[in-house]
């Protein structure tokens, strides 16, 4: 664990950044907070950060609007925090750039986890990893090899990119529309039958019980996530 | 004066008619046809014109027809008879004709002010009713002042009401109502108000008070003043049944919210007590017993945990049960996976399911259908909640779908005790809950399924299995894309190869 990783928190609740500070805390990060999208925008500004952990409903502003912004100069890791309700909201935040999502409530470890992720996936980016480990899948991008139980697998060119793409993204969550967009292209964003049916196929392929995946998980309404949990 | 002018010109045309044919059919002859002229003006004119007309109509027959022609004198006897008994009856068969058709014209009036009445559907409509009738027919303007539903005096004309009110007028009005009796105009009472009041009599008190001001200023005739008085019994009536169906609309609201009002304070109250009850007083002894070893405190915070998601659940229902009711709750369809929205439900339950046998029973290779994942996820994270609380640990759970016939079927059943018979018809109203269960629940979890099978424009049904237990079948309009066997497939089949169906 990098120990020099600055979070900034921007929440409205007292009790949220209390928590927020407590848990990153325990976990190592140095946490810096804000009240409101304003502030969190400048202090953002100021100085860089590790990463961002973001309500949507703040009372000044639009949390995607920090988002929007943020991105206009840094690509690291901005972590949605939502209610439930908000699904819309949420994908909206991830096609706006967001990295990733968490409903109120949540869990301590469910936090941190999607934290490591996406800080690990913003790392790799710049280190260029290849290979992949998740309990008996291995793959490795560089020689386009797939294997379970170290028995090679044999994908389609479609299903590889699809499994690529859920690698390289290892832990994050990628809204439907996203992956339409990097595995069929821009004109199929709509064509949300086209993941569905290959996501299916794909655990067919890599899953231990395709009927109870545990490596490509169903986000309710959002998207899928390559868990890392194993 | 046009409407003389009128009866004239109609007698002058048919006897200029007869003139011409005067040699051919006799001058007896022409009396007739007159006669018959001055019958059918009084089906369109008033008595003084049909008189008119008659007066006329002699004249002419006189001068133009009987010898000697183009003189008033008459020649015989008979001849003076026939003219006198032609006058006579032109005039009787005029007076009468006109006289049936004013009964007729207010027959009419009170038929339809009957029907209009009948119609309404509110004390407005009946007011409404009242003065489009009243005011064309006796030509006038009509105010119209109505009691409030307890018998309270008006402060106010109604609005339907064709004349203003000032100060005046109101307290001749108000007069009329607490007496019963008209005043007013042209007559002994009050005769300083501009218009005349009547009273509209109810059988337990005064409804309220019609005024009306003729536009010719005239006072109304006796058979008018009739009339008005059987409008104005017609009126009350319409008034006082309008009255006691507000009276018994207002009872039914009033009841159906006090009852509301307990449920929901009754439920609400116990279901959020209940967990805060447990965080404080489980907080309170990690605090008290910090000495305690560590297995005891995890036990209280075990408590604190089931509480918080007891009440997190709470809270979602209460927020669906919202988002229902304000009617804004559209079905965004996309296409899903069966097998994944039933996973994402039994993922909501949680570890309470370990404590039952859970089974899934799709085909591997499920179509895709159209609907909408976060509301059928919610609804059938419900149906299996409900299924875990109400029957005994070691149940089996089954949730089975399927398609057919362009509608996708889900079917929730379990192996428990089922629901009493009487109960089935109302487990899917709100706040409903089976007679003598368990404490927790709100009732508010299976009418949340229905209103998201609803927004599905689709059908949820309850009954008991022969076999025993309850069984959920929803059943949902929906767009299917079959997938058959993805291992029978070429390498990566284009799309076009889906067979996809929708055929609604």
């Amino acid at each position: 664990m990098n120990t020099q990783t600055d979070i900034l928190v921007i929440d409205d609740e007292q009790q949220m950044r209390r928590l927020l500070r407590s848990t990153l805390e325990s976990a190592g990060y140095g946490v810096t907070c804000a009240e409101t999208a304003k502030e969190g925008i400048r202090l953002a500004e100021s100085r860089g950060f590790g990463g961002i952990i973001l309500d949507l409903g703040l009372p000044d502003a639009d949390g995607l609007t920090v988002v929007s912004d943020v991105r206009r100069w840094t690509q690291y890791p901005v972590i949605i925090l939502s209610v439930r309700a908000s699904e819309q909201d949420i994908v909206a935040a991830l096609d706006a750039g967001a990295n990733d999502y968490l409903t109120k409530p949540f869990r301590r470890e469910e936090l941190l986890a999607r934290l490591r992720s996406a800080l690990r996936i913003y790392n790799a980016t710049a280190a260029h990893e290849t290979v992949f480990r998740a309990g008996t899948l291995t793959v490795d991008l560089d020689a386009h090899l797939v294997r379970k139980h170290e028995t090679v697998i044999k994908l389609t060119p479609t299903e590889y990119a699809l499994l690529a793409l859920f690698v390289r993204n290892a832990g994050k969550v990628l809204t439907h529309r996203y992956i339409l967009q990097q595995v069929w292209g821009p004109k199929f964003e709509e064509e949300s039958q086209y993941s569905r049916v290959y996501v299916g196929q794909l655990r067919k392929k890599i899953e231990d019980d395709p009927n109870h995946p545990a490596l490509i998980v169903t986000e309710s309404g959002i998207g899928y996530r390559l868990s890392m949990n194993d | 004066m046009l409407d003389y002018a009128g009866a004239g010109a109609v007698i002058a045309l048919v006897s200029v008619a007869c003139f011409l044919f005067k040699d051919r059919i006799g001058y007896q002859t022409v009396s007739l046809i007159l006669l018959f002229a001055v019958a059918l003006l009084s089906l369109k004119f008033d008595i003084g014109q049909v008189l008119f007309g008659a007066g006329l109509s002699a004249l002419f027959w006189n001068f133009f027809f009987i010898p000697p022609h183009f003189t008033f004198a008459i020649g015989g006897a008979q001849d003076v008879l026939m003219f006198i008994t032609y006058f006579v009856i032109a005039a009787v068969t005029g007076t009468l004709t006109s006289r049936v058709r004013t009964r007729e014209n207010r027959a009419v009036a009170l038929y339809a002010l009957t029907r209009q009445l009948i119609e309404s559907k509110t004390t407005d409509d009946v007011a409404q009713a009242a003065v489009s009738t009243i005011s064309p027919f006796f030509n006038a303007d009509v105010l119209l002042y109505l009691s409030g539903t307890d018998g309270d005096i008006f402060t106010q004309p109604h609005k339907a009401s064709t004349m203003r009110s000032d100060d005046k007028e109101y307290s001749v009005a108000s007069w009329v109502y607490w007496n019963e009796k008209k005043a007013g105009k042209f007559i002994d009472i009050l005769p300083f108000a501009t218009a005349t009041y009547y009273p509209i009599s109810g059988p337990r008190y005064p409804l309220g008070v019609l005024g009306l001001r003729t536009r010719n200023g005239k006072p109304l005739t006796a058979e008018q003043e009739t009339l008005l008085q059987n409008f104005i019994a017609q009126i009350a009536s319409a008034l006082e049944r309008e009255q006691l169906d507000e009276i018994a609309r207002q009872t039914i609201v009033d009841t159906e919210s006090e009852w509301l009002y307990k449920t929901l304070f009754n439920s609400i109250s116990h279901e959020l007590r209940t967990p805060i009850a447990a965080i404080i007083s489980s907080v309170e002894s990690i605090e008290s017993i910090s000495t305690a070893p560590r297995s005891t405190a995890m036990d209280f915070i075990g408590e604190i945990r089931t509480a918080a998601e007891r009440l997190n659940r709470l809270v979602e229902n209460l927020l669906d049960m919202t988002r229902l009711e304000s009617g804004r709750l559209a079905a965004k369809r996309d296409w899903c996976d069966m097998r994944d929205i039933v996973n994402a439900s039994a993922a909501q339950i949680g570890e309470q399911l370990a404590t039952h046998r859970f089974v899934v029973d799709i085909p591997d290779n499920t179509s895709l259908v159209k609907v909408d994942f976060g509301l059928i996820e919610q609804a059938l994270a419900n149906l299996i909640h409900n299924a875990v609380l109400y029957t005994p640990p070691g149940s089996t759970i089954t949730v089975g779908s399927y398609c057919r016939e362009s509608a996708l079927v889900i079917v929730v059943s379990d192996n428990g005790p089922g629901f009493p018979s009487d109960a089935l018809k109302n487990v899917f109203k709100k706040f409903f809950r089976v007679p003598g269960t368990k404490a927790g629940g709100t009732g508010l979890g299976l009418s949340i399924v229905h209103g998201f099978v609803e927004a599905h424009q689709g059908t949820i049904t309850v009954a008991n299995r022969i076999e025993g237990g309850a069984q959920f079948t929803i059943r949902i309009p929906t767009e299917i894309l079959a997938i058959g066997d993805s291992s029978q497939r070429s390498a990566d089949a284009l799309p076009a190869s889906f067979t996809h169906r929708q055929d609604q």
